[in-house]
């Protein structure tokens, strides 16, 4: 279970989180979607403890995230954080990597052979898993971090954006698959951005809609989509955060035609 | 744990090129005897294929000093994406470092010990060719003998020596007063001693290069431990979270400066501490003029290891085969890369020949072609404005793109 309680964040001057509060239960998916610039990464980061709130708590599986030695270790042990844009080590193959992550979670070596084979397959990177990361395409960098943080078996996935980055229909849909199954089937709890509904509409059992680091809204897709009115989570999104957007492209395209 | 060490070594088509190198070289020399050395009178005979023969364990020692660096690149201690990345992790400084070990480990000497191997085939070969033919029927198995063994343990000590170079500067790099100051201090002894008694000198010596060694892997130890620590429990909330903006940090009124930022302020004083530093110890060694080729090479090294770094962050569209197809052969403002190297060369081979000419004393021509090009190395960038707003190594500041922990 991951508890965040009164989180406040802000970079210089200017605040990005304010009061962030909600709990999710284990075995549930939950995403974290909003504009661009809302404060999803930084909420992220602050639940991965890559950033310290300026105030605020968050409780992963009972345990106070930047407490103590012991307890954030434990943490890091249950937890795995792949951002966005994630560090590779340039000259390492892509194999070497997913096996070296592997072990550093402590994943039994027989399974993890295993279990990296069956990644790299899913994601179709056999035939390059043995090349340098340095030489691969944004879409095959984006697939072997998410293989990277698979491989861990954490029992919470962070993940930052995991549906951006060049991911071809394929790498999109085993990422989606492979995430509700380790949810439904495996009881672990993932959190994850984006800043397209859709693409989340299919995985998610919550919603947290940030708005300027406020929550808005936290719920599961259904309500969020039966509060609005709305027929899909893109048109509820669109609802609550951009109502005026309708108007604002009519305005738009009057001046056009006049100009 | 194999596959840990492996991941260390440098990659399958570097090892093969270098065993190319070596058959290539030792062809050469089969040509270049069976085509003129056979027919050349003996004394002489050997200076045919010499030059051939001497490539194999330069090679093997280039390698291995490239290990060397390598290895310690493998923790790339400098890297702050990799320590925010394994600020995320379950590592500890306990544990071993993921993809490798930083430092050597006794499974180096498989490696390091077939290098060993190759370059002590190749010298004891040449000696054996100078026994046969310039002191025929003198027997010279004792020298054979010493110069393969010689032959053999250098890819090992390069390796370290390159290994503990690389460590040293980091530390020093990290700007640490307490390794900075007794090295120098003990260097400065180390010529005071030498005005006493050689023997003691180099007992002196000895000790202090042991304690060095060891003051700097301690020191890196604490490095880790630091890193690993600041990454539980330090709840400092930095301006812009670690993000290296030039404009924030011109305009800041905390006065908060990023790693990119300290970094290049201080680069002029660290790179005069650190040619003070080897001033005072490359001064010791009796250099002699036949050391003088090796330094020369050495020059040539160090600027193509410097046009190296800065290249390897050129676009794909810089190469010499984009400029050939696009008919831009120069390329100003991406081609000031090419004058730092340039002038570490000229300075080097400047020095080395004013000391080879008598007009400089050998004990201080000899160090300074190291120290100056190298300084001239560390020093020659641009201020940090026109750094920040023209260089192409933009990934450097990228690498701070999260929060930093002070």
């Amino acid at each position: 279970m991951i508890q965040v309680s009164g989180v406040y964040h802000h970079y210089g001057l200017k605040p990005i989180l304010r009061d962030i509060s909600f709990t999710l239960n284990a075995g549930q998916t939950l995403a974290i979607i909003g504009p661009n610039g809302m404060g999803k990464t930084t909420l992220l980061n602050v639940i991965a403890g890559v950033a310290c709130p300026a105030e605020g708590v968050v409780t992963i599986n009972g345990l106070n995230r930047r407490a103590s030695v012991e307890q954030e270790l434990a943490i890091r042990q249950q937890t795995v954080f792949l951002p966005a844009e994630p560090w590779f080590p340039p000259t390492l193959t892509g194999r070497n990597l997913v096996l070296g992550v592997g072990e550093l979670w402590g994943v039994p070596t027989r399974r993890l052979f295993d279990h990296t084979e069956r990644l790299l397959h899913v994601f179709q990177l056999n035939k390059i898993a043995d090349s340098n990361i340095s030489g691969y395409s944004t879409g095959q960098r984006k697939k072997i971090g998410l293989c990277s943080a698979l491989v861990t078996e954490a029992s919470v996935l962070l993940l930052d954006e995991p549906f951006s980055g060049g991911l071809d229909p394929a790498g999109l849909t085993a990422i989606k698959q492979i995430l509700k199954h380790l949810t439904e089937r495996q009881d672990r709890t993932v959190i994850l951005t984006s800043p397209v509904p859709e693409l989340v509409e299919e995985v998610a059992d919550e919603v947290l809609i940030l708005d300027d680091g406020k929550l808005l809204q936290h719920d599961t897709v259904e309500n969020v989509i039966r509060n609005a009115d709305a027929k899909s989570l893109d048109e509820a999104l669109r609802k609550l955060i951009f109502p005026e957007t309708e108007a604002e492209l009519q305005e738009y395209f009057v001046h056009e035609v006049t100009s | 744990m194999n596959r840990w060490y492996l991941q260390s070594v440098p990659e399958r088509d570097k090892a093969l090129m270098l065993a190319v190198i070596v058959v290539l070289a030792d062809l050469a020399a089969v040509a270049v005897w069976l085509a003129w050395g056979r027919w050349i009178e003996r004394p002489s005979a050997i200076m045919v294929f010499l030059p051939f023969m001497v490539v194999a364990p330069g090679v093997c020692c280039f390698a291995a000093g490239a290990a060397g660096i390598f290895r310690f690149r493998r923790f790339p201690t400098d890297c702050g994406a990799y320590h925010l990345w394994l600020g995320t992790t379950p590592w500890t400084p306990k544990h071993r470092t993921p993809f490798g070990p930083w430092h050597p480990v006794l499974k180096d000497l498989i490696p390091l010990g077939i290098l060993g191997l190759v370059a002590a085939v190749h010298v004891g070969l040449i000696a054996w060719f100078q026994s046969q033919s310039m002191y025929a029927g003198v027997p010279h198995d004792m020298r054979i003998i010493d110069s393969a063994l010689c032959a053999m343990m250098a890819p090992l000590v390069v390796f370290l020596a390159t290994w503990i170079g690389t460590a040293y500067l980091f530390v020093a790099w990290q700007w640490n007063w307490s390794i900075y100051v007794p090295v120098l201090g003990l260097g400065v002894l180390a010529h005071l001693l030498f005005w006493v008694s050689e023997t003691v000198f180099v007992t002196v010596l000895l000790v202090l290069v042991v304690c060095g060694v060891f003051a700097v892997w301690k020191r890196l130890f604490t490095v880790l431990n630091r890193l690993n620590e600041s990454t539980f429990t330090n709840l400092t909330v930095t301006p812009i979270g670690g993000t290296s903006s030039p404009v924030f940090e011109l305009l800041s009124p905390r006065g908060y400066k990023s790693k990119a930022v300290q970094f290049l302020e201080l680069l002029r004083s660290k790179s005069l501490a650190v040619g003070i530093l080897l001033l005072v110890w490359l001064t010791i060694f009796p250099w002699k003029s036949e050391m003088l080729l090796l330094l020369a090479i050495s020059g040539l090294v160090f600027a193509m290891v410097r046009l190296a770094i800065v290249a390897d962050r050129h676009s794909s569209h810089l190469s010499l085969a984009a400029r050939w197809g696009t008919r831009r052969l120069i390329v100003p403002e991406y081609d000031k890369i090419f004058l730092p190297p340039l002038y570490m060369v000229i300075t080097s081979w400047t020095l080395l020949v004013l000391g080879y000419f008598k007009v400089v004393s050998l004990s201080v021509a000899c160090p300074l072609s190291i120290i100056v090009p190298l300084m001239i190395g560390i020093v020659w960038n641009p201020d940090f404005e026109r750094w920040s707003l023209t260089t192409p190594v933009a990934y450097f500041l990228r690498g701070n793109v999260q929060q930093s922990r002070k």
